[in-house]
């Protein structure tokens, strides 16, 4: 292109530009001044050329530091006009500027910017009012709103199930549609109550509220009331629950405890009718027995007439069965106390020893009618708690119960007894019938004499041993039972000890096969008071020590079954049996491997008894140390 | 074998069983006592004010007036207030005793009797054990 036609399309394009061109010549003087530069600043071209830039001569020395620039110029009106600019050097010298108008620009930016918010601003109502929406069907409850006028102008799905109104027959209605015609009158004064305190809260507390469907129907509701402000003003959103299955389930509650109730009150009647009646009974039965008795012994006396040895015998059956009648009696009696709560306990600490001497002794006699011999084996004191009479009713029963059951020349023992935590274990065993395993339990019912065992025995009132285990556990104790028929029984109880008292004497367990060594050092040991128990195998010796809790072991190495080291590794994991002191007694010389595995001290077979007694002494002196 | 005191003791007794009546009578009198029987709580007043009594065996359960009434009435008079009286019943319940002992009973004695014992109470009772 040639220079003239540069030159001219140039000056059009500064003609029809929107952008300002102006040109600066080297002193700084305008020397064009495009028609938008006019525009733009309000001075013609006229008024300008040749003069200095009237919008800011800083501007010119910024421009060169930077390629554009925005900035606010003040216009030929005085009036502030924000304009970006760019900067071109002449190559004759001076500069051309362009600059544009931000302000068109600057007002669309805004428009859209408010725009957008708008928009933002209706998305995010949309969205909120579609999840409330959401929120408002999934409910579980109806969810009405209700304008000052009681008018519905809002509910949710739930209502129109509930209701039976279709959704377009609630909206605009009156509240007052849905509750039941024996409230409707007070509600309008309610809903003007609310107006003057609104604030969350249930509606009619402790009331059972009703509403009413379409049919008429109504159902037990509770309701949440909430004011809320809209657009259109306050407004209450009430939350209703239909709480028929809870009533139902509540009525049902009610109902059942108040069976319960009545049951309780019968049982207890009952048993207090059961008690009078018993009470009344006894006395009813003991008044003849009263006569039978006294008259057969008055009788017996002779007082009135000697009487022949037929007589006599008669005159003694009469005796004895009238004193067995009586003890049935009595035993029915103590039972029907203690069912209906009546006997009390008067709990002391005593030496048990003496009573179980009572006991025994009293019992001999009839014990020797069957040469049947007892043995004692309480020979130390041994203090309990209890109610002194009822534990020697208990010992007396299970005395009379092993005479009873153990046959001519057989042999009745007390065991020792034995601590068990903070109780006093008894044992009374017999060679008597048995029990069979099925009638275990069965033998400390009432009225339960266990089949074969009764065989041939007529005494018994089937009440003692019922009364025994009620007993022993109004006491806090347990009685068992171990038997095996045709061998014997034995009935163990306990009884609380009284800790502080009772110093039982020292224990040691004997773990030995030969029975002759075993005895060797039981003669060593009981003289000096020191109880002992014998096992003859390794398994013997586990469970004993773990039963009896003794405070020495004596151990044999050679055992049949599993050896005495066994029994070592196995006493020494015992949790409450780790600290008791285990001899070692062998011939083998194993001291070392002894003392690693846990023993306490190793004792050569034949052991010396100074060496057993030294030796308790040292590993047990609380128990030893005064032997 | 029979053998009176020079002064004879005598003993009321009152029970409205005919052989329970008879069985005490036949003991205590065996044993040398004058004894005065009343059938009934009323009859067993009407006795003790005729004939003072050295020692009183109630029945607890008597027609009309019970063991407990006749005692109230008997302590109330001044021979009575001293005079041993002893409680024969056949109720065993617990506390009866402590029961009748309370209420001003001297002695308790339960159905059916040992009648060992009943002499023994009796003697007692009367000082010449």
């Amino acid at each position: 292109m040639q220079t003239e036609a540069i030159l001219e399309a140039l000056t059009a394009l500064c003609t029809i530009s929107p952008l300002a061109v102006i040109g600066l010549n080297p002193q700084n003087q305008v020397d064009l001044w495009s028609p938008a530069a006019e525009q733009m600043f309000g001075w013609t071209q006229a008024e300008i050329l040749g003069e200095a830039l009237p919008v800011g001569v800083g501007l010119v020395t910024a421009l060169q530091a930077q390629t554009s620039l925005r900035t606010v110029v003040q216009k030929k009106d005085g009036r502030s006009l924000e304009i970006e600019c760019r900067i071109a050097p002449r190559p004759s010298g001076g500069w051309i500027l362009l600059s544009t108008d931000l302000t068109n620009t600057k007002a669309t930016e805004r428009e859209r910017e408010e725009f957008l918010a708008r928009d933002r601003e209706a998305t995010a109502r949309i969205k909120a009012e579609s999840r409330f929406r959401e929120l408002l069907e999934a409910a579980p409850d109806a969810i009405i709103e209700v304008d000052r006028e009681g008018r519905i102008v809002l509910l949710n799905a739930v209502t129109v199930k509930l209701f039976g109104y279709t959704r377009e027959e609630l909206l605009g209605r009156n509240v007052d549609a849905l509750i039941p015609d024996s409230a409707r009158s007070r509600h309008a004064a309610h809903r003007a109550g609310y107006w003057s305190k609104p604030m969350t809260r249930p509606m009619g507390q402790g009331l059972t509220l009703m509403a009413r469907r379409k049919d008429g129907s109504e159902f037990p509701v509770e309701i949440s009331l909430s004011p809320v402000r809209s657009d259109e003003g306050f407004r209450v959103t009430a939350i209703i629950r239909d709480v028929t299955e809870r009533k139902i389930a509540e009525e049902k509650i009610h109902t059942a405890n108040q069976q319960l109730e009545l049951r309780n009150k019968e049982v207890e009647r009952a048993n207090r009718l059961k008690s009078e009646f018993l009470a009344s009974m006894s006395h009813e039965l003991r008044t003849p027995l009263h006569t039978i008795i006294g008259f057969a012994e008055l009788l017996a006396e002779e007082l009135e007439g000697p009487l022949n040895d037929k007589q006599k015998r008669f005159l003694q059956h009469v005796h004895q069965d009238s004193l067995h009648l009586l003890d049935l009696i009595n035993d029915i009696l103590d039972l029907s106390k203690i069912e209906a709560g009546g006997m009390q306990l008067n709990i002391e600490s005593f030496d048990a020893r003496d009573v179980v001497r009572a006991a025994v002794d009293s019992i001999r006699p009839m014990a020797s009618a069957k040469f049947i011999s007892i043995d004692n084996r309480v020979k130390n004191e041994v203090f309990v708690l209890a109610d002194r009479v009822r534990f020697r009713e208990i010992l007396s029963n299970l005395l009379s119960n092993a005479v009873k059951f153990t046959p001519e020349g057989g042999r009745i023992e007390v065991d020792p007894p034995v601590s068990q935590g903070d109780k006093i274990v008894f044992c009374v065993s017999d060679t008597g019938v048995g029990i069979a395993p099925e009638d275990r339990e069965a033998i400390f019912d009432k009225f339960r004499q266990v089949g074969s065992a009764t065989h041939g025995v007529r005494e018994g009132t089937g009440l003692g041993l019922a009364i025994v285990k009620h007993l022993v556990e109004m006491h806090g104790g347990s009685i068992s039972l171990e038997s095996t028929v045709g061998v014997g029984s034995r009935f163990s109880f306990s009884v609380p000890a009284d800790v502080g008292r009772s110093q039982s004497d020292p224990l040691v367990l004997i773990i030995e096969d030969e029975p002759a060594a075993r005895e060797l050092l039981t003669s060593y040991l009981t003289p000096l008071g020191i109880r002992t128990e014998c096992a003859a195998t390794a398994q013997e010796g586990i469970e004993a020590a773990r039963r009896l809790h003794p405070d020495a072991v004596t151990l044999d190495l050679l055992l049949p079954g599993r050896s005495g080291w066994h029994v070592l590794r196995e006493l020494r994991e015992m949790p409450d049996a780790s600290d008791i002191p285990i001899l070692v007694i062998s011939v083998v010389d194993e001291s070392r491997a002894a003392i690693d595995l846990g023993a306490t001290e190793y004792l050569q077979k034949p052991v010396k008894k100074e060496a057993l007694v030294r030796a308790l002494r040292r590993h047990a002196p609380a128990r030893f140390g005064m032997i | 074998m029979y053998y009176a005191p020079i002064s004879m003791k005598t003993i009321l007794i009152a029970e409205d069983r005919d052989a329970s009546r008879e069985l005490i009578r036949t003991v205590l009198a065996a044993a040398g006592y004058a004894v005065v029987e009343a059938r009934d709580g009323r009859e067993a007043i009407e006795r003790a004010f005729q004939t003072p009594a050295d020692l009183v065996i109630l029945d607890l359960y008597m027609p009309h007036t019970d063991g407990f009434g006749v005692l109230a009435c008997l302590r109330d008079d001044e021979h009575y207030s001293k005079v041993p009286i002893v409680a024969l019943t056949a109720s065993a319940m617990a506390g009866d005793r402590e029961k009748a002992i309370a209420s001003g009973f001297s002695e308790y004695i339960s159905k059916p009797v040992n009648l060992a014992l009943l002499r023994q109470e009796v003697g007692r009772l009367l000082g010449n054990s």
